[in-house]
C-alpha cells in the first residue's frame, strides 16, 4: 500500500484557508513563512500525525491512538475581540477619510489609501465572522500535552474531533466514565444547567476570591473618558488637557493592576478579555495617535520661526485630534458598557450561587433532615 | 509541546477545567457534548478515552545474574540479558531494552536511527525543496512589486522601468536556481503523507516565465540593432 494513501487529511490548518490569502502566500512565501509555524493534521491507520512547518522544514509528531488520553476543546473570545477591533479600525479609518479633507489639504492618493485600508479591515471582519468563534484545542497523552494550533476555530475543531474520536475509540474500546468517580471533587459542584443563567456558577473561585472590584472601577473610568471626549468636541482647553493626561495615566495604572489581578480569578472570560483588549488598544491606538499628532505638529515647527506659522502648522493636527476623540468615544463606550454589563451579571450570579450554597448548608444542619 | 510531570494523574486532570482548573463532574465527561464549566462558564468539550484510566506501566530495572551460565547485558555486566538489539545484536537487560513497533533496540541504535532516518517511524524532519524553489522563483517579484508600487505614485514610466529592473536583474540568478531545485528535488521524499507536486510545477512555471521575459528584454534590442 502506498504510505501516502494511509493518511487522511483532518480539517483545520493554522492559517486561514482563503483564496486570496493563499495566492498571496504563494507569491510571498518568504515574507509569510517568517510569521510563524504552520500546523496540519493527518489521521494515519494507528496514529495521528501533527505536521508543523517552519520556513522550509517540516516536523512531524506522531500520537498513537492507543496513547491519547483526552482531547479538550475550549471556546475563547478571540474572534469576538478581533471583530470588535476590526470594526473599530474600519470605522476609524472611514471617519478619518471623511473628516480629514475638511481641515487640511489631502491628496487623492491619501483618500484612496484610506479607502483601501477601510476595505481591507471590512474584508478581514467579514472573513473573521465567516470563520466563526475561536477555541483552544489540546491533546493529552500520559507524558505530555500538545496544543493543536490548527484547530483554533470552534466549528473546525468539532469536525476534526468527529473524525478522530471513532478512530481512537476503535483502538482503545469504549470509555467508561464510572472509573472517574473515585477522582471526583468533594463538595457541591453546581451543574451549568442548574445554576442561574450566564456567568460563573460556583460559589468559591479556585484559589482567588477576587470578585472584580478593580475592574468595576476601570470600566467606570472608561465611561469617564467618553464624557471627557464629548467635552473635547466642544473646544480645546489647556487645563483640561493636563487633567486628561493625569486621568489617562491613572486609568492605565488601574488597567495594568486589573490585568494582574484577574489571573487565576473566577472572572468571566469576556470581562478578562475586554480588560486586556482595552489596555492594549488604549496604549496602541491612543498613544499612537497622540504620537502622530505630536510628530505632525512639531516636525514642521523646527523649520518655522514665527508664532503665526507654528499655529498654522498646528491646524494640521486638528483632524488627528478629532480622530483621537472619535476613537475614545467608540472604544471606551463599547468596552466600558460591555465590561460593566458582564461584571454586573457575574456578581449577580455569584450572589445567587452563594445564597444557594448557604441554603444547602442550612438544610444539611437542619435537625429535621 | 509541553512536558508535564503532573500528567501521571490523568483522571484528576480530566476532572479539572482546562481554562480555570475548577472542578468538573464525571457526568460532564460522560455526556461527551459541549458543556459549560461550572466555575468559569467557559464552553468546553472534553473527549476522554480509556487510556486516561489505564495505570502507568513501569519499566523494568533488570534482574541480577544468579548463575554464571546466564548471559549478561552489554551495558550492565551484573544484569541478566532479556533480549538482543535488532539493530546491533547486543544483549540487553530490561533497563536497556527499548521496544518499538514490536522490535527491540538499544539506546545507541535508536539515536543513530533517529539521526540517519533508518527507522521510518523515527524520521520526523523533512526539507521542503518545492517551497524553497517557489520562494526563489518569487524573489524577483517580491523585490519588484514594492518598488513599482512606491514609484507609481510619482510617475508610471519610472515605476515600470525601476520595477522591471528590479525584476530582471535578480531573475538572472534566481530563475535558473529555482528551475534546478524544482527539477532536481522533484523525487525527494517529503514525508509519507499525501503531497501534491503543484508547488514545484508552479515554481517552475514562474521561473520559466521570468526567464522568458528576461531573454526577451535582452534579445529585443539586439534584434532591433541587427535588423537595422
Amino acid at each position: 500500500m502506498n504510505p501516502a494513501s494511509a493518511y487522511k487529511r483532518i480539517p483545520g490548518r493554522s492559517r486561514p484557508n482563503f483564496g486570496l490569502l493563499y495566492l498571496f502566500e504563494l507569491l510571498f512565501t518568504f515574507s509569510l513563512v517568517a510569521l510563524g509555524e504552520r500546523c496540519r493534521l493527518f489521521a494515519g491507520t494507528d496514529h495521528l500525525l501533527v505536521l508543523r512547518r517552519r520556513l522550509f522544514t517540516e516536523t512531524a509528531h506522531r500520537f498513537y491512538y492507543a496513547d491519547i488520553q483526552a482531547i479538550t476543546v475550549r471556546r475563547t473570545s478571540s474572534a469576538s475581540l478581533a471583530s470588535l477591533l476590526l470594526l473599530l479600525l474600519s470605522a476609524t479609518s472611514l471617519a478619518f477619510m471623511l473628516i480629514a479633507p475638511r481641515f487640511a489639504p489631502f491628496s487623492d492618493v491619501g483618500v484612496y489609501l484610506l479607502a483601501g485600508l477601510s476595505a481591507g479591515f471590512v474584508l478581514g471582519l467579514a472573513l473573521n465572522i465567516l470563520l466563526g468563534p475561536t477555541c483552544i484545542t489540546e491533546l493529552y497523552t500520559a507524558v505530555h500535552h500538545e496544543r493543536l494550533e490548527c484547530l483554533s476555530r470552534w466549528r473546525t475543531a468539532q469536525r476534526a474531533l468527529a473524525q478522530l474520536q471513532p478512530r481512537i475509540l476503535a483502538e482503545q474500546g469504549p470509555f467508561d466514565p464510572s472509573g472517574l468517580e473515585p477522582f471526583a471533587p468533594e463538595g457541591p459542584v453546581l451543574a451549568a444547567n442548574h445554576a442561574p443563567s450566564g456567568g460563573p456558577q460556583q460559589a468559591a473561585a479556585p484559589g482567588n476570591s477576587y470578585t472584580g472590584g478593580l475592574h468595576f472601577a476601570l470600566f467606570l473610568l472608561f465611561l469617564g473618558i467618553v464624557v471627557s471626549s464629548l467635552i473635547d468636541l466642544l473646544g480645546d482647553w489647556t487645563l483640561k488637557n493636563a487633567f486628561d493626561s493625569i486621568y489617562y495615566s491613572v486609568m492605565l495604572i488601574v488597567a495594568c493592576v486589573a490585568v494582574a489581578k484577574q489571573r487565576h480569578s473566577a472572572l468571566p472570560n469576556d470581562v478578562r478579555a475586554l480588560t486586556v483588549f482595552s489596555l492594549v488598544a488604549s496604549v496602541v491606538l491612543f498613544e499612537g495617535v497622540q504620537a502622530l499628532v505630536m510628530s505632525r505638529s512639531f516636525i514642521p515647527m523646527m523649520n518655522t520661526s514665527t508664532p503665526p506659522d507654528i499655529f498654522k502648522m498646528l491646524d494640521v493636527a486638528q483632524p488627528l485630534r478629532l480622530t483621537t476623540i472619535y476613537i475614545n468615544i467608540v472604544l471606551f463606550s463599547i468596552t466600558g458598557l460591555l465590561g460593566l454589563v458582564g461584571l454586573v451579571r457575574f456578581r449577580r450570579t455569584l450572589a445567587a450561587v452563594r445564597r444557594m450554597t448557604l441554603d444547602q448548608e442550612w438544610d444539611g444542619n437542619d435537625p429535621a433532615h | 509541546m509541553n512536558s508535564a510531570p503532573a500528567m501521571a494523574n490523568a483522571p484528576a486532570r480530566l476532572l479539572a477545567c482546562p481554562q480555570c482548573q475548577g472542578p468538573l463532574t464525571p457526568d460532564m465527561l460522560a455526556a461527551d457534548a459541549v458543556q459549560r464549566c461550572p466555575t468559569c462558564a467557559t464552553e468546553l468539550r472534553i473527549a476522554a478515552f480509556p487510556a486516561a484510566l489505564r495505570p502507568c506501566v513501569k519499566g523494568g530495572f533488570g534482574d541480577l545474574i544468579v548463575e554464571d551460565t546466564e548471559s549478561a547485558c552489554f551495558h550492565h555486566a551484573g544484569k541478566r540479558a532479556k533480549s538482543a538489539c535488532d539493530g546491533c545484536g547486543r544483549f540487553l537487560c530490561d533497563l536497556c531494552d527499548i521496544r518499538m513497533q514490536g522490535r527491540h533496540y538499544c539506546s545507541s541504535c535508536l539515536e543513530h536511527a533517529a539521526r540517519f532516518g533508518s527507522i521510518p517511524e523515527l524520521e520526523s524532519a523533512y526539507s521542503r525543496f518545492d517551497l524553497l524553489s517557489l520562494a526563489v522563483a518569487c524573489l524577483p517579484l517580491m523585490l519588484a512589486l514594492p518598488v513599482f508600487l512606491a514609484l507609481s505614485f510619482i510617475a508610471l514610466e519610472v515605476a515600470v522601468g525601476a520595477g522591471l529592473g528590479m525584476l530582471l536583474f535578480p531573475a538572472l540568478f534566481s530563475a535558473p536556481i529555482a528551475m534546478y531545485l524544482s527539477i532536481a528535488y522533484r523525487k525527494r521524499s517529503t514525508g509519507p503523507w499525501p503531497r501534491s507536486k503543484a508547488t514545484s510545477i508552479v515554481a517552475f512555471i514562474i521561473a520559466a516565465c521570468v526567464l522568458a521575459i528576461l531573454v526577451a528584454v535582452i534579445s529585443f534590442p539586439i534584434y532591433l540593432t541587427l535588423t537595422r
